[in-house]
């Protein structure tokens, strides 16, 4: 196992040295948060220091250039109740080798993943090609970062990874994709599937479908077919899936004869007057011997969204009231305020429904570089427990250089 | 004819979809080219020409309409515009001549307040400088926008350039939030054009929900319920074996399920119908299912026990990677005896 702490600081310290020589720069922003809290267990001071950066090192003619991206975060409670909790995190930190070999994009490092059959955090190499206008080929491979022991390196043996993900685009609106994942960890292969994706953003309407097949399991563990429209006063989304329940085939539960989920989605927004939209959503979930649906509507503006919701079937059955406001009050000051009331029962055996309240009421300042945010938390549920809850949050953008 | 409602289940949706995309998937247009011949490596890159040779009144242009394209004026600087065999230069059709075409985009751009900001054209129009003769884009793609505009070196609100034509629920209606991992995957590009890649994705998918973005802030009470059913994927953003036990097992508590009298024959079908989330919490090294004595291959017999993997042993049939691995899930449960005949592999090895 390798620290990776040292190494992602000393490559941005070198990296950040390298300023001002001609066209290098460094961004960023600095992330101060402290969240006050009381849990049965006693107060918490959780605090969370955050870095994000990007230090470009060298910037040549056309594309060409390396930089180096970097995020992590250091969390903790200065109340000193949660000692299994600090920790580092690195989120990611890649070097990023642009169109040094033509046509390429190299990153080099931990960097998030993604295809449309599996995501990871990786510790390793993506390389993306376009040999042509209309192709775009990604491969990775590297080990994957498990999120217990965030600051370290898993062997390969432990936990290789790799896929790659081959896109085609006959048209700027077209998109048709082949996806491919392996996913390792603990030393056990936690998934392997290849999948095609289609994806077509017209004017007004879009579509997209998706099949995954899994290669361990040897069948097709998820189909998903969307079809959405858009105009000026009107968006609708319609959708259905069926899927196999996704279980590694490390687990246990990856032997059980799981029933096939049938999802069907439906999704409106609709433009009143002015800037006041109405929202709805229906969602069916169709097993073999159960079901269970839920919907939501209300009113959405930029300032404003109120929204009711409902939910009933083998998971429970809840009624849920939201409201959120953010009104800005000059150019610097934003105040914003949130209301959720919900009453569920979480099985049928429940005779009575439970009741859950929470707010918040809080200050937003952005000027020049700073983002200052402080809200006041309030979670009430009549089973369990009350508190009240303090978040102050600073962020600090930076920037030199870079043109 | 289940199989067969199975395969309509996952052709049908298939066909529709490309149905749909057929339908509407527009005809290559060929852009019949401007009339004007014109090669800016030839001018900036080989002979040196500076951009407000041609582009004079760039300085002072606060408009995104403004013409700042050179009239033949400019050019017959430096070229015999008089020389009628000549004209073949720079012209496709030197019988019917055109201007070059002025393509007006929708952004609202002011070229002096960048110019007195000492932005270098080639900040923007890096095509324009660069080795290739042939550029393609003449104009910077939005990435390169956001370079500067990061709310450091200058602003970053949408209607510092889109002005009034556009908010942000038009670009990301309510429900966008569902569907918006499937379109990263399909058009990362266009994503990449607002957001800071795995800056922005990272703050949501790997955060803390300090501020109730993600849930609303009692998500902690109600969580059950979509943990319980399928109406939101968990496991899109967490891994629940690691994600949940992190705070059921520190706090000691189980699923109010758990505790009723009918679980137990209950279970059953709760984990067929949703063993993610039994996954979440027991896992591959839990006793608690297998080695407890409920599931366990006590007698060594094949096809004795039902109870587990009835339909889903056809793949470890034959030699698969478990066969040699003694970290294989198989041997949870079962006891590599490593003999003919003895016990589970007596199954085959007879």
């Amino acid at each position: 196992m390798i620290r990776l702490r040292a190494v992602v600081l000393s490559g941005i310290a070198a990296l950040i040295l390298a300023v001002p020589a001609q066209g290098t720069g460094v961004s960023g922003r600095l992330t101060g948060d402290v969240y006050a809290y009381e849990n049965p267990d006693g107060t918490h001071w959780q605090s969370f220091l955050g870095l994000q950066s990007r230090a470009i090192a060298w910037r040549g003619s056309g594309r060409q250039g390396i930089s180096l991206n970097s995020y992590f975060r250091w969390t903790g409670d200065l109340a000193g109740n949660t000692p299994d909790q600090a920790n580092w995190r690195v989120y990611h930190g890649y070097l990023r080798l642009d169109h040094l070999v033509p046509l390429t994009r190299i990153d080099v490092g931990r960097q998030f993943v993604y295809t449309s059959v599996g995501s990871a955090v990786l510790d390793g190499i993506t390389a993306n090609i376009r040999p042509f206008r209309e192709m775009e080929i990604r491969l990775f491979g590297g080990s994957s970062v498990a999120g217990e022991h965030n600051d370290r390196l898993q062997s390969l043996s432990d936990a290789a990874s790799f896929g790659g993900r081959v896109a085609y685009r006959p048209f700027s609106s077209l998109t048709v994709g082949g996806n491919w994942f392996r996913k390792k960890s603990d030393g056990l292969t936690a998934y392997h599937r290849v999948g095609l994706d289609l994806s077509h953003d017209g004017r007004r309407l879009a579509t997209y479908g998706r099949v995954t097949y899994d290669i361990e399991q040897l069948l097709v563990t998820d189909v998903l077919a969307r079809v959405s429209y858009r105009d000026r006063n009107w968006y609708w989304s319609s959708e259905f899936r069926t899927r196999q329940p996704s279980v590694e085939v490390s687990s246990i539960f990856s032997l059980i004869d799981a029933v096939r989920a049938k999802d069907l989605r439906l999704d409106f927004e609709r433009r009143v007057i002015g800037n006041i939209r109405a929202v709805g959503q229906v969602f069916v979930d169709l097993l073999d011997d159960d079901h269970s649906w839920a919907a939501s509507t209300g009113l959405r503006t930029t300032a404003f969204t109120v929204l009711w919701h409902h939910q009933t079937g083998y998971g429970g059955d809840s009624d849920g009231l939201r409201g959120n406001a953010h009104i800005a009050l000059d150019t610097h000051w934003t105040g914003f305020a949130s209301a959720n009331l919900s009453t569920y029962r979480v099985q049928e055996a429940q005779e009575e429904r439970s009741e859950a309240y929470a707010g918040g009421l809080g200050l937003q300042y952005r000027g020049g570089a700073m983002l200052i945010r402080g809200e006041g938390q309030f979670l009430r549920n009549a089973v369990d427990e009350s508190n009240f809850r303090a978040l102050l949050s600073v962020t600090r953008y930076f920037g030199a250089g870079g043109r | 004819m289940k199989s067969m409602k199975r395969y309509m289940m996952i052709v049908a949706p298939i066909m529709l979809l490309v149905g749909l995309t057929v339908a509407q998937t527009e005809t290559p247009v060929k852009k019949k080219p401007g009339d004007i011949i014109f090669s800016h490596f030839f001018h900036v890159q080989e002979n040196e020409i500076d951009c407000e040779t041609c582009h004079g009144d760039i300085a002072t242009s606060t408009e995104n309409v403004d013409r700042n394209l050179p009239d033949m004026e400019v050019c017959a600087d430096c070229h015999d515009v008089e020389d009628e065999e000549g004209c073949v230069i720079c012209h496709r059709s030197p019988d019917d001549p055109q201007p070059s075409v002025h393509v007006i985009t929708g952004f609202a751009f002011n070229h002096q307040a960048h110019v007195e900001r000492k932005v270098a054209c080639a900040t923007c129009h890096a095509e324009m400088t660069s080795d290739h003769p042939v550029v393609k884009t003449a104009i910077s793609v939005k990435a390169q926008c956001m370079q500067c505009h990061n709310n450091v070196t200058a602003e970053s609100r949408c209607a510092a350039c889109h002005g009034d034509r556009y908010q942000l629920a038009d670009i990301h209606p309510t429900a966008w939030r569902h569907g918006h991992g499937e379109e990263a995957s399909a058009r990362e590009a266009w994503c990449a054009s607002c957001h800071h890649e795995q800056v922005d994705c990272q703050d949501c998918h790997q955060g803390d929900n300090l501020q109730g973005n993600i849930h609303e802030l009692n998500y902690v009470f109600i969580h059950g319920l979509d943990a319980g059913s399928k109406n939101i994927d968990c496991t899109r953003c967490h891994n629940r074996r690691e994600f949940c036990t992190d705070c059921h097992e520190r706090n000691l508590r189980i699923p109010l399920a758990h505790s009723t009298a009918g679980w137990l024959s209950e279970h059953g079908r709760a984990a067929r119908q949703d063993p993610e989330n039994c996954a979440s919490c027991h896992e591959t090294d839990d006793p608690s299912c297998s080695r407890s004595g409920c599931h366990a291959d006590l007698d060594g017999i094949r096809g004795t026990d039902p109870r587990f993997h009835a339909a889903a042993m056809s793949r470890f049939d034959g030699h698969g990677a478990w066969h040699g691995d003694n970290g294989y899930v198989c041997y949870q449960c079962h006891v590599n005896t490593n003999a003919e005949g003895i016990g589970f592999c007596g199954y085959c090895h007879r």
